[in-house]
Parts: structure tokens; sequence; C-alpha cells
């Protein structure tokens, strides 16, 4: 029979729970999904596969579906679960593996994480993706070379992905190869001239090998070709700052306003080296609330806070890499700071300090050798 | 996510005539007053975004197809082409897409099987990695797999299923004894859909397109359609939006009240309007998988009429 009219509504439009069903829940979910609702998405899923109505076709999709709902909540457990029983019922499921994968290796289990993003490798060879993830389980064990293996492995599967040069370079620049670094950028160039990312890449490379004129000429293509940002400007500011520009230096940091905190230091940095100093940090460290990372290099440098405050709360971080970058900052900046108020042994001995604990490529490790430099 | 292809100029599909392996059909689905010849299911699978897909073999190598009522027959990531022992070359017939982007490389594979229907040599047109969900293979239209067949899509039960044509012309909704609403189509030689719908009064032609997420109309056809235009009380600009992965367009939010065709009525519906600068006043809206999900479809080709009953009527 052919009848009238049936009655659908737009997702916002739908019906209450109390009339639903389990693929309404599910439909409910997904919508919740693409509209990036996560609670809503725990809610509507969590409904739908407690129902054994839902087809089971429809299980994966739910599961991971509500596994990335719990890790934009936080909910690492719940999430880790979801993953691996939608990979249960679904073993290929690309998805689950590599968001199995991201969780594990932020959770630094690696070796789980990689036999994650192997399995994702083997079902989607031509990914680049999971390449990149595998290396990055390496990299945060400072595995360079089993990193960089990963990346030739990703450019020979998917050999357009012109990010896995740039990927190499990083690699390259960290471990000092700074020759080899430039090599991958000109290669990349050399398939792509406008690639601003590269400019930016080669820039850094150039820097940290000492050449500043040459990264400054880099950055600024990069510029040129659409590459505005604060982490330009940042190396770009520094740059100046390193060679002694230090008005020019202000001028590159100041482009950020007040809406990056590090921008806002090294604003400071380079004013105090004219010996004068703007309120705006000042102000900005008197307003803040909270004791979030840098907010207490901000605090000191503006004048609230204290160095003790400040090597605390780097030193009783937890997590290992993330000490590791707070004590770098801490060592750099209470430096600097000590530097402009007259304490220059200390200050030197602080400088001496993160040059040796600052990761190779690291701003402030960079900032540390050339202030070094400077104060002979 | 892919949103529309706009053709410019025929492409010609060489895929060979599909075999169906006669031993592993299912038997004839039982009608009242006729009988169906059902010639083929396949499992839809369903990722976290609600877009369908079917699995398959291409020359040995297992992955995931969209299915795109919306597309342009055999599409393959260049992802996935690079793994071909084939080669890729240029073709004369391409395909323009929006925002200008040419569709005009091709590549030869051996064997395309889907469950039990193998398609040898089959042709398919390569695109950008990144211009199909990064977890797929490519996108099937299914009418150009399957050009003589009627096809259903069953959402809830997962499956996409093929019928002989010409079996019971207006009798095809055997899933369900309730009520059915039949819409007219016009079918254009890619399998698109297109029915009249009327929005908010005023009638548009509308894509079914099950490879396409949300709803989607052009600035253009909305001010051609309804004398709407960015300045129009109630008109929200959204920011920007992607389309195809390739164009950037602006992006509005308008308050329609009503998206009517044949029978069928959504209320309040959700449609992107997008303005690339480059549309057409003739582009349709394109009603996207979010909605299409709700319902189960049957669609008759050889009738030009899709069958349509909510998704859960059994």
């Amino acid at each position: 029979m052919k009848w009238g009219v049936i009655l659908l509504f737009a997702a916002a439009a739908l019906p209450g729970a109390a009339c639903a069903t389990a693929y309404s829940d599910f439909e409910r979910g997904i919508n919740a999904y693409n509209d990036h609702d996560s609670a809503t998405v725990i809610a509507a899923m969590s409904a739908a596969l407690a129902s054994p109505d839902l087809p089971a076709h429809l299980r994966p999709a739910a599961l991971l579906d509500r596994a990335f709902a719990y890790v934009n909540d936080k909910k690492y457990d719940l999430a880790m679960a979801d993953y691996t029983a939608c990979l249960s019922l679904d073993p290929d499921n690309y998805a689950a593996l590599m968001g199995r994968g991201a969780v594990l290796a932020m959770r630094k289990d690696h070796d789980r994480a990689r036999a994650d993003f192997a399995d994702a490798i083997r079902i989607r060879p031509g990914l680049p993706s999971p390449y990149i993830d595998h290396a990055r389980t390496f990299l945060a064990e400072r595995r360079f070379d089993d990193a960089l293996k990963d990346y030739a492995d990703g450019l020979r599967a998917s050999w357009w992905t012109l990010d896995f040069y740039l990927l190499r370079s990083e690699v390259f620049r960290r471990s000092g190869r700074y020759q080899e670094a430039i090599k991958e950028d000109d290669t990349a160039l050399s398939r792509y001239s406008d690639y601003a990312d590269a400019f930016a890449m080669r820039g850094r490379a150039k820097d940290d090998s000492g050449d500043l004129k040459g990264a400054l000429a880099d950055y600024e293509k990069a510029a040129d070709l659409g590459e505005q940002g604060p982490q330009l400007w940042l190396v770009e500011g520094v740059a100046q700052w390193k060679l002694g520009n230090f008005v020019e230096a202000e001028r590159v940091f100041k482009r950020a306003g007040d809406r990056d905190d590090y921008l806002l230091i090294w604003t400071y940095l380079a004013q105090a080296k004219q010996k004068w100093v703007a309120k705006k940090l000042t102000e900005r460290a008197a307003s803040i609330k909270t004791a979030d990372w840098p907010a207490p290099l901000v605090k000191l440098i503006g004048g609230t806070g204290s160095a003790d405050e400040v090597l605390e709360i780097a030193t009783e971080e937890p997590d290992a890499d993330l000490r590791s970058d707070r004590t770098c900052d801490a060592d750099f900046y209470i430096g600097e700071w000590d530097m402009f108020h007259d304490d220059v042994s200390k200050g030197k001995q602080l400088l001496t300090e993160a040059s040796k604990a600052c990761e190779m490529g690291s701003i402030e490790r960079g900032a540390a050798l050339v202030e070094l430099g400077r104060s002979q | 996510m892919r949103r529309y292809l706009a053709p410019s100029a025929l492409l010609l599909f060489a895929v060979g005539g599909p075999a169906i392996a006669q031993d592993a059909l299912p038997p004839p689905h039982p009608v009242q007053l006729c009988q169906l010849g059902e010639a083929g299911s396949f499992d839809l699978k369903t990722d976290g975004t609600g877009m369908v897909f079917l699995n398959a073999d291409l020359d040995g190598h297992k992955g995931r197809f969209l299915v795109d009522t919306g597309g342009l027959g055999l599409v393959l990531s260049s992802a996935a082409a690079e793994h071909l022992d084939s080669e890729l070359h240029r073709t004369p017939f391409g395909v323009r897409m929006v925002g200008g982007v040419n569709l005009d490389v091709e590549v030869d594979a051996k064997r395309l099987q889907i469950a039990n229907f193998v398609i040898t040599n089959p042709q398919f047109i390569v695109v950008r990695y990144d211009a199909v969900p990064l977890e797929e293979m490519g996108i099937i239209q299914p009418h150009a797999v399957w050009r003589n067949y009627d096809i259903e899509l069953d959402f809830v039960k997962g499956k996409l299923n093929l019928f002989l044509p010409n079996q019971c012309p207006g009798n095809v909704v055997y899933w369900t004894h309730d009520a059915f609403a039949s819409v007219p189509i016009e079918a254009d030689p890619f399998g698109h859909l297109i029915v009249k719908a009327v929005l908010d009064g005023n009638s548009i032609d509308t894509l079914l397109d099950t490879g396409a997420q949300g709803s989607l109309a052009s600035l253009r056809a909305v001010s051609h359609n309804l004398d709407l235009d960015e300045r129009s009380k109630g008109m929200q600009a959204e920011g920007a939006m992607s389309i195809n992965g390739n164009v950037e367009a602006k992006r509005y939010r308008y308050p329609f009240k009503t998206l009517s065709f044949e029978g069928i009525t959504i209320y309040n519906p959700e449609i992107d309007i997008a303005d690339t600068g480059n549309d057409s006043r003739h582009d349709p809206l394109v009603l996207g998988i979010g909605v299409l999900r709700q319902l189960h479809l049957f669609i008759a080709y050889d009738e030009n009429k899709v069958y349509v009953t909510p998704a859960e009527a059994h």
C-alpha cells in the first residue's frame, strides 16, 4: 500500500529517549559524534550497546565512537576497553588500531603502541599516518635511527607525502646532523618550491648550525608563503635576538600581542637588552591565576613570582619528559632573569646548566649558548 | 569529507560486465503478489561517522569502498593505486570536481571482488589519497557497478541488496506491510538520483547522496530557488568549510522549516549553505547520509522511482 506522509526530524529535533530504539540511539550517537558532543555520544551509544536489539554490524562503530568520546573526556581506561572490544568484533578496524595505539603511546606503553600502529600499516600500507605515529614512539625513546627508518618506509609507501622529508629533517636536526637536515628540506623544496613548512624547517636547521642570516632568509620566505603564527615568530625573533638585533627581535615578538606567553617573555628579554621594559608582562603576570606552565615563568619575569616557585613546579612534574622540558625552561629563564638583575655569576651557572640539560634543537639551548658566549 | 562531484564531461567507464557467482546466490525472497528476483546481497560496514562501505578485494589487496550514490563510478585513492601492479595513465575523458580540480588519472586493475561478485579489468579514476576518507581504498557508485539491477539500501540490517529489474513494478516494498512512499527520480547516466523536493514551499532539485555526510546547498541555488542571500533575515555566517577536501567555501546556516518530497516531510532540516564563489544556480540540494540513514530505500531504476520507508519499518 502506498500512503501519505512519513515524518522525519532533523537530528536536533529527534524524539527523546523515552521512545528510542537501539537504532535511533545509535543514530543519535552518530549525529552527536559528528557534532563533537562527547556527553551525548557516550549516553546514546551506551544505551544502544546495552540493547540486544542493536544490529551486530553496528556495534564496532558504536564502540569506536564511544571510545573517541572517552578519549575526549580523558577517560582513557574506558576508551581502551572500547577500542579493544571494537577490535575483538572487527580485528582489522584501522581507526580502532590507530586510536588504541595513540592512547598506549600517550601512556608511554611504546611496545604495544607500535604493535597497533604496525597492524594499521599492514591494513592500510599506503597511508602516512601509521608510519608517523610508529616513528613517534621511537622518538619518545630517543631512538632516532629507528624513527628515521620508519619515515623512510613511509616515504616509500606514500611518496607523495612530502611531510616525510620534513619529519626526517626534524630528526636530523635534533641529532645535531644539520647538513643532513638541510638536505631533506632541499629535497622537499625541489619537489614543491612554494612549500612554506620546508623553508621554516630549513631555517631551524640553519639556525641551530649557526647560520643565523641564512635562517632568517628562510623564515622570511616561509612567512611570505603564508606560514604565519607564534611558532615562526618565536624562532625568527630569537634568531634576531641571537644576532644582537634586539629592536628587530622585539618587533617580531610583538606580532603575537599578548596571545602567547612565551612570546611575551621573549618580548621582555628583548626589551631588557635595550635597558627598558614595558608594563605588559607585569600586567599579564598580575592577572595569572593558574600554575599551568609557563605561567610560573611569566610570574617570575613579570615580578609576581619567584625562582623557587618555578623550580619547584618544574621539578615536581610527574611526567619525565615534561619535567625535563620544564627544568630546561627553568634553568634558562631564571638564568636570564638573574643576568638582568646583576647576579651574573648565578645567571651564567644556570645558563650553563641549560646548555647541557636542554634537548639538542631546543630554542632555549641555542639561546643559552649564545648568551654564554656574549658574557665571556 | 567528500561532498559532491560535479561532472563537466562524460567519463567513460570500462567496467567489465559483472559476473555473478550463481552458486552463491540466496534464494529469491517470497512476496505476496509477485516474486522479486534477488540477485545479490552485500554486507554494509558502518564507520563512526555513519558512512557506509563495502569490503572488497582489489588485485589481492583487501580494503573498503565508500558507497556513494552521488559518486562517479569507481574511484580509487592514490594511496591504494600505488600498491597495484598497474601503471597510472591520463585519460582524455576527465571529470572536473567542484573547485576546478581535474580528475584525469586512471588505473586499470585486474580484478575487483565484492563478496561473490567479480568484476574483471575494472578501470578506476584516481584521486589524491586525502580526497576520500583516509581509511578507505576508494569510492563505489553502486549503479555504475551494478547497472542492470535495482538496489536496496537497508541501513538497519546493514545490507545492500540487488534485484533483477521489472519484477514487481509498484510492489517492491517486501520488508513491511506498513505504508511506503513512492518517489519519482531522474537518474542520470552516472546513476545519480535526483528527486524534486520542496524546501520551504519552493521546488528544488535534490540529490540523494550516501557519499555526503551532511546536507548541502549552494548559496547561488538557494538564492535562485528561494530568493535568499547572505543578507536575508535568519541567515547566519558560520565560518568556512571544505568541499571535496580541496575547495574552501563560506558556510552559512538558515532556519529552514520543511523539506518535502512525494510523501516525505523532514522538519527543521539541517542544511549547510556553501558559497565557493564558483557555484551554479542549478546545483542540486545534496541530501546526505545523515538523513538517508533514517530511511530504507529501494531504488527501482527501471521504474525511475525510489521506494521509501522509515529505516526501522519491518
